[in-house]
């Protein structure tokens, strides 16, 4: 299997999850770009009000900071099965995002 | 898939909408996809359009639906529109759901996401799509995606920078890679080992192994931490407690020596005192002992000559009864026979003379020298012995002295004088005995020859043995007067022979064969 291959399969999957895969490719991507934003802003508070009073503290610092390492101890130290829920997490803000998106498109 | 430009540029543009004023993050600005600009000078990376460009974008997406409708709900530019909205909204969403001590982060957080460009918005959106996946999708990714990613956790997310990295890749049309290295460029670079956790979990093999090594790595570090803290706790112990244990050893040596010093000398004092006592002692116990030796040598000595003298009384009669005699200038044989010969000791003088002349006779009969030199009493007791010639009274009154001495004669009653003499000539001549008369009186009384007392006795015992001889009882008084192959022992007739000094053992001697006789109805 080609790497080319594998990115148009992983490319698929991903358009379908948002709900773009019959759309044209510039506006699939237009779609993903959008997502990100509001997706990463979601799931960053949702990791936040799982951290101690203080671990909140230093997780913005680090933030702020580009301390990587930093966050993700805090995470693991903080969040018990940090990756099922990060990626709950994302799963829920993507369906927020595509429920939000077909609502706007369908009013367009 | 991105579209390769050699001008790209993001749109910086405000908010898509006015409604977000009041918001505290600001607004995510539209992810719109760049045009191609011929105006702006390719830069070989992102650049950043102004203001007034961003703001035609934006009304540009916003008007595209109001023109087109419905029918052209596939249209591009209503697509992005529409995306922008909702990502507005769900901005908004999330606004509402932010504590106020954190709006001010995600005030930050927003103006950085702004600031990026669209393509790492993309990178980003792909990657954490990636986590919304699995199966198919994210096993495709295997051969390219998954060491990959595992050896990006490896080497720290250093190996790509940011945003030039993610786009290069993103222009390769590696989605993938993209995302990773945008992510491990950005505040939110925590979430790529999530990102790539996921794929691990989805893609098996190499993402196990990868993340087994993480792990390992991690476990080291952890584990070298943890050596390192210990080894400081240690050392912080040794230094904390060293000293205090050098002191305390000091003290105990201190106080050893002290309890030396004082007590050392009492101790040898103690120890002279007592050696000087034990000394005393060893030396008393050894006067003692050897006073003990001494006396018990004298008792061994003793008790030896008298244990000889009494298994040997055939020695003890030579030797105490019947001595060699030296003769001395003056002795005549008469003379020393008088003195010196127990056979005629206790005889009157007649008697006594009478007798030593048949004793002469006999030993001038012999040729036994008499004069000078040596005399053998025991040659000569056993010539009498042997000598048929008969002596005339005057040894009773020996005997009975004897018995008198020795054996409580007094208490003898008659019938131990009937045994003595029983089957004897004596007996032949004792008088009829009243009832516990003195044996001695009976002996004087009765008996005027009893001068042959021994030899009677002898007799008696003899017959006494040879009458018992296959009676009950027979080996028991032969064991007590000791007869041996037709004569009584030696002890006996010692004893018998010894009328002066024989003690014990003739009383148990007639004692016990009073018993027998007795006892067997004789």
């Amino acid at each position: 299997m080609s790497d080319i291959l594998d990115q148009e399969i992983l490319k698929k999957e991903i358009f379908e999850a948002l709900g773009v895969a019959k759309m044209p490719p510039e506006s699939q991507e237009e779609v993903l770009a959008a997502a990100a934003g509001p997706v990463i802003q979601s799931v960053t508070l949702a990791i936040l009000e799982k951290l101690s009073a203080d671990d909140q503290n230093a997780f913005k610092e680090a933030s702020e900071a580009g301390e990587s390492e930093t966050i993700e101890k805090l995470i693991l130290k903080n969040i018990p099965d940090s990756t099922a829920f990060i990626s709950a997490e994302v799963k829920k803000a993507v369906a927020e995002f595509r429920t939000l998106f077909e609502q706007e498109l369908s009013e367009a | 898939m991105a579209k390769e430009s050699p001008d790209v540029v993001e749109k910086a543009a405000g908010p898509v909408t006015s409604s977000t004023a009041e918001a505290v993050t600001p607004e995510l600005k539209t992810t719109e996809k760049p045009k191609p600009d011929t105006s702006s000078k390719e830069t070989g990376g992102e650049k950043t359009a102004g203001p007034e460009k961003a703001r035609t974008a934006a009304t540009k997406v916003a008007e595209t639906p109001a023109q087109k409708g419905n029918e052209t709900k596939n249209n591009p530019e209503t697509i992005a529109a529409a995306a922008n909205k909702a990502a507005e909204r769900q901005q908004k969403n999330t606004e509402a759901r932010t504590p106020n001590e954190h709006k001010g982060f995600f005030s930050k957080l927003g103006e950085r996401w702004n600031k990026m460009g669209w393509k790492k918005k993309l990178a980003i959106g792909a990657g954490l799509m990636v986590l919304t996946l699995g199966g198919a999708a994210a096993g495709s990714t295997l051969v390219m995606g998954a060491g990959w990613l595992g050896g990006r956790i490896l080497s720290g997310l250093g190996m790509y920078s940011t945003i030039d990295a993610a786009t290069k890749n993103l222009l390769k049309n590696n989605w993938a890679r993209a995302g990773a290295a945008a992510l491990g460029g950005t505040i939110y670079a925590a979430f790529v080992p999530k990102i790539f956790s996921t794929l691990d979990t989805h893609l098996d093999l190499t993402g196990k192994m990868t993340g087994a090594i993480d792990l390992s790595k991690q476990a080291g570090v952890a584990a070298g931490d943890t050596l390192n803290a210990v080894s400081k706790e240690t050392g912080r112990l040794v230094d904390d407690y060293g000293p205090k244990v050098v002191r305390g050893l000091e003290r105990a040596s201190d106080l050893a020596k002290e309890v030396t010093d004082k007590y050392a000398p009492i101790v040898t004092e103690k120890l002279g005192v007592a050696a000087h006592s034990l000394g005393s002692a060893a030396g008393a116990a050894g006067e003692q002992l050897q006073q003990g030796f001494e006396k018990g040598g004298e008792y061994l000595a003793q008790g030896a000559g008298a244990a000889h003298d009494f298994f040997s009384p055939t020695a003890q009669m030579n030797s105490t009864l019947y001595p060699v005699y030296e003769m001395q200038s003056g002795d005549t044989i008469e003379k020393v026979l008088a003195e010196r010969f127990p056979d005629v000791q206790g005889l009157s003088g007649p008697a006594q003379a009478n007798r030593i002349n048949e004793i002469v006779s006999l030993m001038r009969a012999e040729g036994m020298p008499m004069s000078g030199g040596e005399l053998d009493l025991a040659k000569v007791h056993a010539l009498v012995e042997s000598s048929p010639m008969s002596i005339p009274g005057g040894a009773t009154e020996g005997v009975i002295s004897h018995i008198e001495q020795t054996m409580g004669t007094r208490d003898f009653d008659k019938r131990l004088g009937n045994f003595l003499f029983g089957n004897s000539i004596i007996l032949e001549n004792l008088p009829p005995n009243t009832a516990n008369e003195p044996f001695i009186d009976v002996l004087q009384a009765g008996n005027p020859e009893l001068r042959n007392l021994s030899t009677g006795l002898r007799e008696t015992l003899l017959d006494l043995v040879h009458d018992a001889k296959g009676k009950p009882g027979y080996d028991e008084l032969v064991s007590m007067v000791g007869y041996k192959n037709g004569l009584l022992g030696e002890s006996l007739g010692a004893t018998i022979g010894d009328a002066k000094t024989g003690e014990q053992p003739l009383k148990s001697v007639l004692a016990g064969v009073t018993q027998w006789k007795l006892a067997n109805g004789l």
